[in-house]
């Protein structure tokens, strides 16, 4: 799910950056040090979208660098137990197969795929019905279910389901 | 329309509270169906037991419509006020009954409870939602973790751990401490023989369950289309209470203010009396009407108990001493076995409708086990006697009262010198039937009988139960007969 939110933190920037450009120079360096970024907590940054206000700037004793409080706006993005993501699949073997929805890696175990899929080992491996109708392969789009997170202060890890209703491929590569 | 909810709240007590419910708090701490945790623990061991509280609350509280005062519950029920406290917590916390403190001096409440049908309904509804939808996806391995198991050293890991056991170079899953070969590992052990057997026990479990709850679904569907019974707060059934007793118009209302009780305490044991009256001051016709029950009572006991020596007969149950009651005849009494004097008859009788019995058999509190035909058909002689000796009695001492006239107490003495019997003898029925009744038919009969004090038509529930004192509680829908 993507929220918009408004998020603090201090900004080292080094001597040399300052003058004319010193606020350009603080949102460029934001940009650069927080998106993509992950937190336990709100979950990926995905985008800086405004800065709502830049602090005092404290001088450091001895390095001369100079910390601001920057609060900043952003839409991170954070996966939920119990929500639907569309993924792109990234890799299959024979426990499984790993998806990506943006930043978020997600892994749907085997005895989560429906029954009647069964394993190709081969150059491509993949996940096929027995009639072939149904191939889950590397680069086929999913709709999946998330089961459970593991959250850690700086990643975020998915496990998913495609055995339920409305589920499963949305688009097979290979079909187009 | 109320009643078809007293019945699913029992149905409700005893499917889902029959059991100690301080053990149920700490389960549902953690309960956890793919852990099998939902025993209690072994080394926990329990000062009280309090199995079955719950049951004997809520069915109260059925029969006594709305706001109740937990202190008069305490009281009724004999039960200790701390114990009662907790369990009405509980109950509350599962959102089966409202509570309300009134502040009736400074610092001092009384609590007042009372139950609220609609929320039941929708809470009932949600349990057994969720205990399906957990067994079926148990079933169905919907959400369950995939546990991983290195071969090598070891060690477990499960599904989340994906990501950092796949190796790049070959695509498959290595142990990320010793980089072995990672297989599928189950949680209680490995192979596909461990989840078979977990698979049958939820499958069974599943099966079981549709069969107990039944009756409780049955239920369920039946209430759906009743418009539930008006919730009011204490305050507004109160007030409304106040307007219709003003208007001399609570004829066969639930919302009859629950008044004082009125008790009368028949001992048969010889000279000592007992006789409380509180609450409703009341006039002589008042007790002349109640004399009329206990009369009625004898009768409809004396009768009951033909009938299912009748019953018996015709049957000829020759090994098993079990004989079902029928308690459709528009008396139904509960009169309880309880520890107490000898033979000690305790009527009760509340205000609010209740009319419980309470006969003590409790000459002398031997059991045995070993019973003859012979014994038994002299038990009955013996209950068939004592019942006629009661009827009689209860009209000796009407007419003796007569003549006293006793005009402004409750209390009425009964002298009773038992010497017709001496052997201990048991009588018990219960109107509950099993739970795997198909239609639900569980009976809890109420049958209107002329009211009391201004003679309007109230519903009184008479339950008889006599059962041996060393009868615990058992679900038993049949009558005992056992040699004391
Ligand atoms: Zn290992």
């Amino acid at each position: 799910m993507f929220f918009h939110i408004v998020l603090e933190r201090n900004m080292q920037l080094h001597p040399r950056y300052f003058g004319r450009n010193l606020r350009d120079n603080l949102v460029s360096k934001l940009m650069k040090d927080v998106e993509g970024t992950c937190s336990g907590r709100h979950g990926f940054v995905v985008a800086v979208t405004g800065i709502e206000n830049v602090g005092k700037g404290l001088i450091r004793d001895g390095t001369g660098f100079v910390t601001f409080p920057v609060k900043y706006q952003c839409v991170v993005f954070r996966p939920f137990k119990g929500e639907i993501l569309e993924a792109v699949v990234t890799m299959v073997n024979k426990m499984g197969f790993f998806a990506e929805a943006g930043p978020v890696q997600i892994f749907v175990s085997n005895h989560l795929i429906p029954d009647d899929m069964e394993f190709q080992s081969g150059d491509i491996p993949n996940y096929t019905t027995s009639d072939g109708s149904v191939k889950i392969q590397k680069d086929s789009e999913v709709r999946l279910k998330i089961i459970g997170t593991r959250v850690d202060a700086t990643e975020i890890f998915c496990i998913g389901t495609i055995k339920d209703d409305f589920l499963g491929v949305i688009n097979d590569p290979t079909a187009i | 329309m109320t009643d078809h909810y007293n019945k699913l709240v029992k149905l409700v007590a005893r499917a889902f509270y029959d059991d100690d419910i301080s053990l149920k708090e700490d389960n549902n701490i953690n309960n956890n169906t793919n852990n099998n945790n939902n025993q209690p623990k072994p080394g926990k061991r329990r000062r009280n037991d309090n199995r079955g509280i719950a049951v004997v609350i809520l069915d109260a509280l059925t029969r006594r419509r709305r706001w109740v005062s937990e202190q008069d519950l305490a009281f009724d029920l004999k039960l200790n006020r701390k114990q009662l406290r907790r369990t009405l917590n509980f109950l509350e916390e599962e959102k089966i009954i409202a509570r309300e403190a009134v502040e009736k001096k400074r610092n001092t409440f009384s609590y007042y409870c009372c139950l609220d049908y609609e929320q039941i309904y929708d809470v009932v509804r949600y349990r057994v939602h969720g205990m399906k939808r957990k067994l079926k996806d148990g079933l169905e391995n919907k959400k369950t973790v995939q546990e991983y198991i290195c071969l090598d050293c070891g060690r477990r890991f499960n599904s989340l751990d994906a990501a950092r056991l796949l190796s790049l170079e070959d695509g498959e899953f290595h142990c990320e401490h010793c980089y072995g070969k990672v297989e599928i590992g189950d949680g209680d052990g490995d192979g596909d023989n461990a989840r078979g057997q977990r698979r049958e026990k939820l499958k069974e479990m599943l099966q079981k369950m549709e069969v107990q709850l039944k009756p409780l679904m049955n239920q369920l569907v039946r209430v759906k289309d009743l418009p539930v019974p008006e919730f009011f707060t204490l305050e507004a059934w109160e007030a409304r209470s106040r307007a219709r007793a003003a208007h001399g118009d609570n004829a066969g209302d639930s919302t009859l203010h629950y008044g004082g009780d009125v008790q009368i305490v028949v001992d048969f044991s010889g000279t000592e009396t007992e006789g409380k009256g509180e609450g409703d001051k009341s006039e002589i016709e008042d007790i002349a009407l109640k004399g009329k029950y206990i009369k009625a009572y004898y009768a409809a006991l004396l009768k009951q108990y033909e009938l299912a020596e009748a019953a018996k007969k015709q049957q000829e149950l020759p090994n098993s001493h079990v004989a079902t009651y029928d308690h459709s005849n528009s008396t139904h009494a509960q009169a309880r076995a309880a520890d107490g004097d000898n033979n000690a008859v305790d009527l009760t009788m509340h205000n609010s409708g209740d009319f419980q019995v309470v006969v003590d058999f409790n000459g002398s509190k031997g059991v045995g086990d070993k019973s003859g035909t012979e014994d038994i058909a002299l038990k009955d002689e013996y209950i068939k006697a004592y019942y006629a000796a009661l009827l009689k009695q209860w009209e000796l001492a009407e007419a003796a009262k007569k003549q006293e006239e006793l005009s402004n107490s409750h209390t009425a003495t009964y002298d009773h010198s038992c010497s017709t019997y001496d052997r201990q003898v048991g009588m018990k029925s219960k109107s509950e039937e099993d739970a795997e009744e198909d239609d639900g038919g569980i009976e809890w009969e109420e049958a209107p009988i002329g009211g009391n004090g201004n003679g309007s038509n109230r519903a009184m529930e008479w339950n008889v139960q006599a059962e041996e004192a060393h009868e615990g509680d058992d679900d038993d829908d049949s009558v005992d007969w056992e040699e004391g």
